[in-house]
C-alpha cells in the first residue's frame, strides 16, 4: 500500500498536494455498502430475536452493533480501511446471532412437534 | 477422543504453518482451527456440506493472511470471521437437525392422524348398522305383537286401541263378572286365556297394568274397593296362565274415569270395565 502510493506521487508529479495524497491512502472510498449490509443484518437478527431469542444470539447481536458503531467512528475519521475490517467483524457476528435464533425456534417447533405425537401415542395406548 | 488421528495430522498442519510463520497465531485463529475442525468432524459435513465448503475458505483467509503478515489487523479480523463462520456451520447443521426431526415428527403426526379417522369412521360405521338392525328386530317384534293383539281382538270379539298409554284391551264388566262380585265367569276365564297367551310373550318387553272401572252406582269408596279387587282378580288369572308377575300390575280407579254417560243403562255397562294396558317399550 505505501509504496503504491509513491508511486503514484512519481506518477502524479509535483502539482499533487500532500495532504490530498494522504486522504487517498487513508483506504479508498468509505465501505458504504459494506456499512449498509451489517446494519441490514442486525435488524434481521433483531426481528427474529423477537420471538426466540437465546442468551448466546444476544451477545453476537450486541459484539455486531458495537463493531458497527466503531465503523462508523472510523469512517468518520477517514479511516475506510479499518472501519472495512469492523463491518466484517458485524456481519459475521450478526449472521451467527441470526442462525442461533433460527436454530432455537426450529429446536422448538420439533420439540412440540415430537410431545405432541408422545401424547397421541400415550392416549391411544390407554 | 474418539477421532484423534484427524486432530494430530491438523495440529501438525497447523504446526508447520505456525513455522512458517515469524510469530505466533492469534488467538481468534487458533479457536477458528479448532471449530472448524470440529464442525467438520460433526453433523455439518453430512448435512451442511456447502455451509462446510464456506468455512474452509474463510479459515484459509485467515491462514493466508496470516501467513502474509501474522501481526495485521486485517489477519486478526480474517480469523475472527473465520471462527464465527465455523460456528456458524455448527449452528446451521443443529437447525437441519432439527428440521429433519421435525419433519418426522410431522410425518408421524399425519399418520396418526389417518389412522384416527379411519379408526372413528369405521367405529361409526358399525355403531349405525347395530342400530339399523337393532331398530329392525324392535320393528319386526312390534309388527308381530301388533298382528298378535289384532288377532286377538277377532277371535275374542274385544276392543283393542292403541293410545298414548300404551296398547289398550278393554273388557265389559257383564262378560268377566256378575254384579256386585269380583269372581271371574266361565266366558271370562276363556277370553283371559286367550290375552294371556297373547301377553306371554309381549310381557319379555313391556309392563303391563290391569285396571278395574266402575259406574257410578254405589258409594265411590266400595266401588275403589270393587275395581281393585276386580283388577286383581283379573291379574292373578294372568298370572297363573304364564304372565310373568315382575312384568304385571293391577290398580284400581273406581268410579272416576267413565268412558260413558253413567245416566243411561247402556251408558252405564260400558263404564263397568277392565282395561288391560300394554305399555310401550320405551316406557319400561
Amino acid at each position: 500500500m505505501v509504496s503504491g502510493c509513491k508511486a503514484r506521487w512519481h506518477a502524479a508529479g509535483l502539482l499533487i498536494s500532500v495532504a490530498l495524497g494522504t486522504a487517498a491512502c487513508g483506504g479508498g472510498a468509505p465501505p458504504s455498502e459494506r456499512l449498509v449490509n451489517a446494519e441490514s443484518a442486525i435488524r434481521g437478527a433483531i426481528e427474529i430475536s423477537a420471538n426466540v431469542s437465546p442468551p448466546r444470539a444476544a451477545l453476537h447481536l450486541q459484539l455486531a452493533q458495537e463493531q458497527v458503531d466503531k465503523a462508523k467512528r472510523f469512517i468518520a475519521d477517514g479511516l475506510h480501511q479499518r472501519a472495512e475490517l469492523a463491518l466484517r467483524q458485524a456481519q459475521a457476528d450478526a449472521e451467527l446471532a441470526i442462525a442461533l435464533a433460527r436454530n432455537e425456534e426450529m429446536k422448538k417447533r420439533a420439540e412440540a412437534a415430537r410431545s405432541k405425537v408422545d401424547r397421541l401415542r400415550s392416549g391411544k395406548a390407554l | 477422543m474418539k477421532d484423534l488421528r484427524p486432530h494430530v495430522s491438523f495440529a501438525l498442519s497447523a504446526a508447520l504453518l505456525a513455522g512458517c510463520a515469524s510469530a505466533p497465531p492469534p488467538r481468534q485463529l487458533i479457536d477458528a482451527r479448532a471449530a472448524y475442525n470440529e464442525a467438520r468432524l460433526g453433523k455439518a459435513a453430512e448435512l451442511a456440506p456447502a455451509e462446510l465448503h464456506m468455512a474452509k475458505m474463510s479459515l484459509n483467509a485467515a491462514e493466508q493472511a496470516f501467513q502474509d503478515d501474522p501481526e495485521s489487523a486485517e489477519t486478526y479480523t480474517l480469523s475472527y470471521v473465520a471462527l464465527r463462520t465455523a460456528e456458524l456451520v455448527k449452528v446451521q447443521a443443529e437447525t437441519k437437525a432439527q428440521k429433519a426431526d421435525l419433519d418426522q415428527a410431522q410425518r408421524e403426526l399425519d399418520r396418526l392422524e389417518a389412522e384416527e379417522i379411519t379408526r372413528t369412521r369405521s367405529e361409526l360405521a358399525r355403531t349405525r348398522s347395530e342400530l339399523a338392525s337393532e331398530r329392525q328386530a324392535r320393528e319386526a317384534a312390534e309388527g308381530r305383537e301388533k298382528e298378535a293383539l289384532q288377532k286377538l281382538a277377532q277371535a275374542a270379539a274385544l276392543s283393542v286401541k292403541e293410545e298414548p298409554r300404551g296398547t289398550v284391551i278393554v273388557l265389559p264388566g257383564s262378560v268377566l263378572f256378575t254384579s256386585g262380585e269380583y269372581k271371574l265367569t266361565a266366558e271370562a276365564q276363556s277370553k283371559l286365556g286367550m290375552i294371556a297367551d297373547t301377553l306371554r310373550p309381549q310381557a319379555q318387553s313391556h309392563e303391563i297394568v290391569v285396571e278395574g272401572h266402575t259406574d257410578s252406582k254405589g258409594t265411590p269408596s266400595s266401588n275403589q274397593l270393587l275395581s281393585e279387587n276386580r283388577a286383581r282378580a283379573v291379574m292373578e288369572f294372568l298370572i297363573s296362565r304364564g304372565v310373568p308377575s315382575t312384568a304385571i300390575t293391577s290398580v284400581g280407579v273406581g268410579q272416576v274415569r267413565p268412558i260413558a254417560d253413567n245416566t243411561s243403562a247402556d251408558g252405564r255397562a260400558n263404564n263397568r270395565r277392565v282395561e288391560i294396558i300394554i305399555k310401550p317399550a320405551e316406557a319400561r
